[in-house]
């Protein structure tokens, strides 16, 4: 038996008197209890713990300190133990209760010691209050239970918790509906299985813990298999689990299923090789096509100008060699097919313009629209007709040269034609600017037109006035919208029969425009 | 004056019957044309220009102005051009392109390859006879050609 133990009970009185004074202030609560549960001697802390004086315990039963349920059974083990007395914690696997005076409960853990003394067997019991320890110890298994029941809850991710060799520790439903494993079946296995056959072949995934083991972390995107055998694209993170001291417990692993984003991406993929294959082809197509209207305004040029030459040409002979054989009225009609070779010359002359228009390289420089105004209104002025031009001061326009004086002398000249039917034409030219854009409009005092015609006036050889009103081809609004269009903006007309007419422009703001 | 005008020896390259008609006419009218050989394509041109062909025996004094067309079928003006700037024979002719076309590679490439003036054929006759009698005129009357283009 204990050697200290009888030798306490031996020990001269000074050393017994130390022993005591060792015990009254030992942390822990102390109290040695006789052969039949008699308290012989408790030190301060049990006062403490249990809110009994010491004078209060002394000579009574131990049962006293226990809740009253658990008194007629604790009889019985003091006896056993008194009886095969041995060192050891009480009631190991039990939770024990201590039962303070006012009758309060709470949880204790006890160390019982035999003492063999001069008057028989005794015990002596350490106590201690493990009221904090029960409380924190609920928490954490309330917090346990809870993150189980999170992670095992979790069915978009595999969650698994894996050994440090890889042997899968915990699952969820995250796992079974990913992977295809029950938890039962896979509990305990090597998380290789996730692996297709070549991946394992090749060690990759012991690679995988290596790696995750030596940084922390390890992540991919790759295939991956289920329990059926089938493959699925996966993000899949190792983390390493260690404790404070840094050893490895194990490993977290998350698996996603990416199938339907690769599939997705997969779908964009292949919409996108199509459409630039689709834009290759059209863009081969309309080359085609460009070039084929090319060759077309080419031959124009070249070919149809001649035989309208040949016919206007030689019906102007005819008048003039043949003068005495041919009539007033055969010179008439013979004027008829000039006019009309003439005419047919200056289509082609105007379409291709139009055509040019649509291939001409622009150079952006700043313009000065009062300047341009006044030499194109000087040129054209006529000089039967009175004309007045009414401009205010018009902000620099951006944009090529050449093709903005052809947009003023297609307006102008179109004003000017358009009001000649009254006793003064008045043309008026003016611009406002808003943030994104300058807008400039050309108006005259002239004979209209008729608001419903409005997308007609834009058209190539569109036009709103017979060729006995008003000479023309049709193309000078058009080749203005091309032009407008080429730079970015925007044309619009409004009008009132038989009152004026107004055509706007818009050009695009840049930053190094003028205000 | 008149005399000068006369002496111009004027070779018209044009496959178009009418026009090589109109431009003839046009000339003869204020007396520019007596000298004047009309050749209908670039291939008669070439022939006509270094005597080969049906031109073999022709009196070997080169034009001293060339009225040169462009769309030709076979060889076309541009290959006239070419053959004529790099030939010492006719390197320096003054060569006057007269065509329907506007366009302007058409006008570049013509002065790239070296031609002296060109010239559009307007389809109204009257602005054409126009355009016809101040060529004329000028090449014929105020331009100066290099002494060896002057040789009868």
């Amino acid at each position: 038996m204990n050697n200290s133990n009888d030798n306490y009970f031996s020990a001269p009185e000074s050393a017994q008197s130390a022993f005591r004074q060792v015990v009254e202030t030992a942390p822990d609560a102390m109290m040695i209890v006789d052969a039949d549960g008699h308290i012989a001697l408790v030190n301060a802390q049990v006062e403490a713990l249990f809110g009994y004086p010491r004078n209060e315990l002394l000579g009574q039963k131990i049962e006293c300190l226990l809740p009253e349920r658990f008194r007629q059974q604790h009889v019985g083990h003091r006896h056993n133990f008194v009886n095969s007395a041995k060192v050891r914690p009480m009631g190991a696997g039990l939770d024990l209760f201590g039962r303070r005076k006012d009758g309060s409960e709470f949880p204790i853990e006890i160390s019982l010691s035999p003492l063999q003394t001069p008057t028989g067997t005794m015990v002596s019991a350490a106590i201690r209050d493990i009221t904090d320890r029960r409380r924190i110890e609920a928490e954490l298994r309330q917090a346990e239970q809870l993150f189980r029941l999170m992670v095992g809850s979790i069915a978009d991710y595999a969650i698994v918790m894996l050994d440090p060799d890889g042997r899968i520790a915990s699952w969820n439903s995250g796992g079974t509906r990913i992977l295809g494993y029950e938890a039962k079946q896979i509990i305990g296995q090597s998380f290789v299985c996730f692996f297709p056959a070549d991946a394992r072949a090749a060690g990759h995934p012991q690679h995988e813990l290596a790696q995750a083991a030596v940084h922390g972390r390890y992540q991919e995107e790759n295939w991956r298999q289920r329990s059926d055998g089938t493959l699925f694209w996966a993000s899949a993170v190792v983390t390493a689990v260690r404790d404070e001291a840094g050893n490895l417990h194990g490993f977290i692993k998350v698996i996603q299923d990416l199938s339907d984003r690769r599939r997705a991406e997969e779908e964009i993929r292949s919409l996108n090789e199509d459409l630039e294959h689709r834009v290759i082809e059209r863009t081969a197509q309309l080359e085609t096509a460009y070039k084929e209207l090319e060759s077309f305004s080419y031959s124009v040029s070249h070919d149809l100008r001649m035989p309208l030459r040949a016919i206007d040409g030689f019906s102007r002979k005819l008048l003039e060699d043949y003068r005495d054989k041919i009539d007033s009225e055969g010179n008439r009609r013979l004027n008829i097919v000039r006019d009309n070779a003439q005419r047919m010359g200056q289509l082609i002359n105007d379409i291709l313009a139009f055509s040019r228009m649509g291939r001409a390289q622009l150079s952006f420089v700043d313009v000065d629209m009062v300047e341009l105004t006044q030499s194109i209104f000087h040129e054209l002025k006529p000089s039967d007709h009175p004309v007045e031009l009414h401009m205010a001061a018009l902000p620099q326009a951006r944009g090529d040269r050449a093709l903005l004086r052809q947009v003023m002398v297609n307006l102008l000249s179109n004003a000017i034609k358009y009001s000649r039917p009254k006793p003064i034409s008045i043309i008026e030219v003016g611009a406002s600017i808003s943030t994104d854009e300058i807008i400039y409009f050309v108006k005259d005092n002239g004979v209209g037109f008729d608001m419903r015609y409005m997308d007609k006036l834009f058209g190539v050889f569109q036009r709103l006035h017979s060729t006995e009103e008003f000479e023309g081809t049709g193309i000078g609004l058009a080749i203005v919208k091309r032009i407008i269009t080429k730079h970015g903006g925007r044309v619009w007309a409004e009008a009132v029969l038989g009152k004026e007419t107004t055509i706007y422009f818009s050009l695009p703001r840049k930053e190094n425009n003028h205000d | 004056m008149i005399d000068a005008m006369q002496s111009v020896r004027i070779l018209l390259v044009d496959d178009s019957a009418t026009d090589a008609e109109l431009c003839i006419d046009t000339l003869q009218k204020y007396k520019l044309a007596n000298q004047l050989t009309w050749v209908k394509d670039g291939a008669e041109a070439l022939d006509y220009l270094f005597l080969e062909g049906r031109y073999t025996d022709r009196v070997p004094t080169q034009p001293q102005l060339i009225l040169l067309d462009l769309a030709m079928p076979k060889v076309n003006g541009f290959d006239v051009l070419r053959r004529i700037r790099s030939d010492a024979r006719t390197k320096s002719i003054p060569v006057v392109v007269m065509t329907s076309s506007q366009e302007d590679r058409d006008i570049t490439e013509s002065y790239n390859l070296g031609v002296n003036s060109y010239v559009n054929k307007p389809v109204v006759f009257d602005e054409f006879a126009n355009t016809v009698v101040q060529l004329g005129m000028y090449w014929m009357v105020v331009n100066r050609v290099p002494r060896e283009l002057l040789q009868d």
